[in-house]
């Protein structure tokens, strides 16, 4: 009763005037994210946080959200018209979705993405709404030991699901976690790793980071290939047969449970959702010998999984302040820049962002599935225009993002900098998920950490003589084995072949 | 591909080497508290490096998958990542001293040329356009004071 009481309370919240036009905003800067190439979800949405500093929280986070969850429909539309995926989710759509857009049914193809997306998008709030407040709950009876494992069980998690090479996560996690560690401790007030420079004594700036890794970096690695305007397939009739309205109902049902609830595991790519889900099409279809030649089961369930997917990575953050994904520790970076801590405090401090975030994600998937159809002709529009033009404005716009987050200069020497390093990273085959999420949560680990060697008078102990903390720490260890057991059978296999 | 992997370990195992002896003799490893502020960083570096050391190791007696076959891009893809890196860096630099729509201006313009493959004159028109189109929207829109020059005459003019 409570929950449905804070549900109305926040609809009341985000059908306010100025949130539906920030849901609207993020909606549609999202869908542009994900139309174009060499900026992905995470850039995207670090590029807009300079511009909520002028925003309500409320109105600035529900901005950046609908940029998420926009940006995973906006990929569909360059995957379903130009064979090229706008976003890494959108990959397994081109088997099916191009295919319908040279047979002249692209649009039923992007309709049933579009419905799709609302659907899974949709019952994804529901879960979040079902299960989040006693998540939130629970995480509220937790001490600082059982943060602290807490904490650690997720990065361990994440991970291992960021990368085929775990040692390779964790030594990028690890990395991560030291950069966060530069500047002033945040419980002493000594300056770390500053190598006595003013500008470093509040450390990196997250933005500049997320900037760099993914933003700069992805569009260096685009640019090693002669970049040229795509060629669209054109677009006919966007409504849906009742035929492919009928067959595609089961594929979005079980997208959206496979997403949901994969949307839970922090480090679990949205991709993986959509991979799964195509794959258990094929695996229940009657005809699976047909998938790849343009079947709007291919398309409904990837689609419908992806913003499930998108939808349910916010429980993670919201109860327990552990972001799942790189563009969830943005989001996060939001939240705290704006004075606020995402965690289980947040429900209780701050019911009215929290339920009003929730219910705006109700409202922007119906905006996406209204804006969207009709606004297809402008995306392709978009898409005409040549890359190697569009990457000069989209860098530009990157370099000032990068300085507007703090008003420095030194920002943009370190957005390019780490774009220099995430290039040379990725050529090596490091992920870079795994060093935002330790980026994000390290503060927090060492806090905890502070309070729980404090609260046992430096007796590291403390972490193995608390049950819940032990029962954390194992399942970690055991996360860790599992996945280093994996990596090892896999090279193993590979070796043999 | 081998060659690289060690390079880029050795590198990082450097790195974590420093780390350790950073926070564990250059700030405190404890305090009267309890841990001090160079506590965690040590840690960091020990896993750092015996992470590493274990990936070293792995890459070094087992086999490595061969080099990527798009691992070096053409010349042409060369090109145009350092055009890219090169207009950054000048970029990050001369943002300071000649502020930024002098700066923005000749970066749009080069990169419009290289990677745009525009001829000058739209390059020149399209570089003024956006360079002065992002100006107005982040200074006047969003209030982000954009650096001016650090020469007087030319900050005088708002440039």
């Amino acid at each position: 009763m409570e929950t449905i009481h804070n549900l109305i309370m926040g609809f009341s919240v985000a059908l306010s005037p100025e949130n539906l036009m920030y849901a609207l905003l993020g909606c549609v800067w999202g869908t542009m994210v994900g139309v174009l190439p060499g900026i992905g979800p995470a850039t995207g949405t670090a590029l807009l946080i300079p511009l909520t500093y002028h925003l309500p929280p409320v109105g600035g986070i529900i901005m950046l959200s609908a940029i998420f969850y926009g940006s995973q429909y906006g990929g569909t539309i360059t995957t379903v018209l130009l064979n090229v995926p706008g976003e890494a989710s959108s990959v397994i759509t081109m088997m099916d979705g191009h295919q319908m857009a040279k047979q002249g049914r692209g649009g039923a193809a992007l309709s049933i993405a579009a419905l799709g997306s609302f659907f899974g998008g949709t019952l994804s709030v529901v879960g979040l709404v079902l299960f989040a407040p006693p998540l939130a709950t629970l995480a509220l009876k937790l001490g600082p030991p059982e943060f602290f494992s807490l904490i650690v069980l997720g990065l361990c998690v994440g991970m291992g699901l960021a990368g085929k090479s775990i040692l390779k996560s964790l030594i990028v996690g690890i990395l991560g976690m030291i950069l966060s560690l530069v500047g002033l401790d945040a419980v002493q007030g000594v300056p770390r790793f500053t190598f006595g420079s003013s500008d470093l004594l509040d450390g990196f700036e997250f933005i500049s980071i997320v900037i760099g890794l993914f933003g700069i970096s992805d569009i260096l690695i685009t640019l090693e290939t002669p970049v040229q305007a795509a060629v669209a397939t054109s677009l006919k009739g966007l409504i849906p047969t009742r035929q492919d309205l009928k067959r595609s109902f089961g594929p979005a049902l079980r997208g959206t449970v496979i997403g949901f609830f994969l949307g839970l595991l922090p480090g679990m790519g949205v991709a993986v959702s959509s991979f799964i889900s195509y794959a258990v099409e094929k695996r229940v279809s009657k005809h699976p010998e047909k998938f790849g030649t343009g079947i709007i089961e291919g398309v409904a369930g990837p689609e419908t999984a992806n913003n499930a997917h998108a939808n349910s990575s916010m429980i993670p953050m919201f109860t327990l302040g552990i972001p799942s994904a790189p563009v969830m520790a943005v989001l996060m970076s939001a939240f705290i820049i704006n004075g606020l801590q995402p965690g289980p405090q947040l429900f209780v401090e701050n019911p009215e962002l929290v339920w009003g975030v929730i219910a705006s994600l109700y409202i922007g998937n119906a905006i996406l599935l209204v804006l969207n159809l009709p606004l297809i002709p402008l995306w392709v529009q978009v898409l005409r225009i040549p890359w190697g033009i569009l990457f000069c404005f989209i860098l530009a716009v990157m370099v000032v993002g990068g300085y507007s987050s703090n008003n420095s200069t030194f920002d943009v020497r370190v957005m390019v900098g780490f774009g220099i390093a995430g290039y040379i990273l990725k050529k090596l085959d490091f992920p870079l998920a795994p060093a935002l999420l330790t980026f994000i949560l390290t503060p927090m680990l060492e806090k905890s950490l502070f309070r729980s060697l404090v609260m046992s008078q430096g007796d590291i102990t403390i972490l193995l003589t608390r049950p819940i903390s032990l029962i954390f720490l194992i399942l970690a260890i055991v996360i860790l084995f599992v996945f280093t057991l994996r990596a090892t059978s896999a090279v193993k296999g590979d070796s043999e072949v | 591909m081998r060659r690289y992997y060690q390079a880029a370990g050795v590198i990082i195992l450097a790195f974590a080497l420093y780390v350790m002896y950073e926070s564990r003799f250059g700030i405190d490893y404890r305090t009267e508290y309890g841990p001090g502020p160079g506590y965690l960083p040590f840690w960091c570096g020990v896993f750092l490096a015996a992470f590493t050391l274990a990936w070293l190791i792995q890459i070094t007696f087992r086999p490595v998958e061969g080099l990527a076959a798009n691992f070096y891009p053409d010349r042409g893809g060369r090109m145009r990542i350092l055009s890219v890196m090169v207009a950054m860096i000048l970029f990050s630099i001369f943002m300071t001293i000649l502020g930024f729509q002098l700066t923005i201006l000749p970066f749009l313009f080069c990169l419009l040329l290289i990677l745009g493959r525009q001829k000058i004159l739209p390059a020149l028109v399209l570089s003024v356009a956006v360079g002065w189109g992002l100006t107005y929207i982040f200074r006047n829109l969003l209030d982000v004071p954009l650096p001016l020059s650090a020469f007087d005459f030319l900050s005088n003019l708002g440039l």
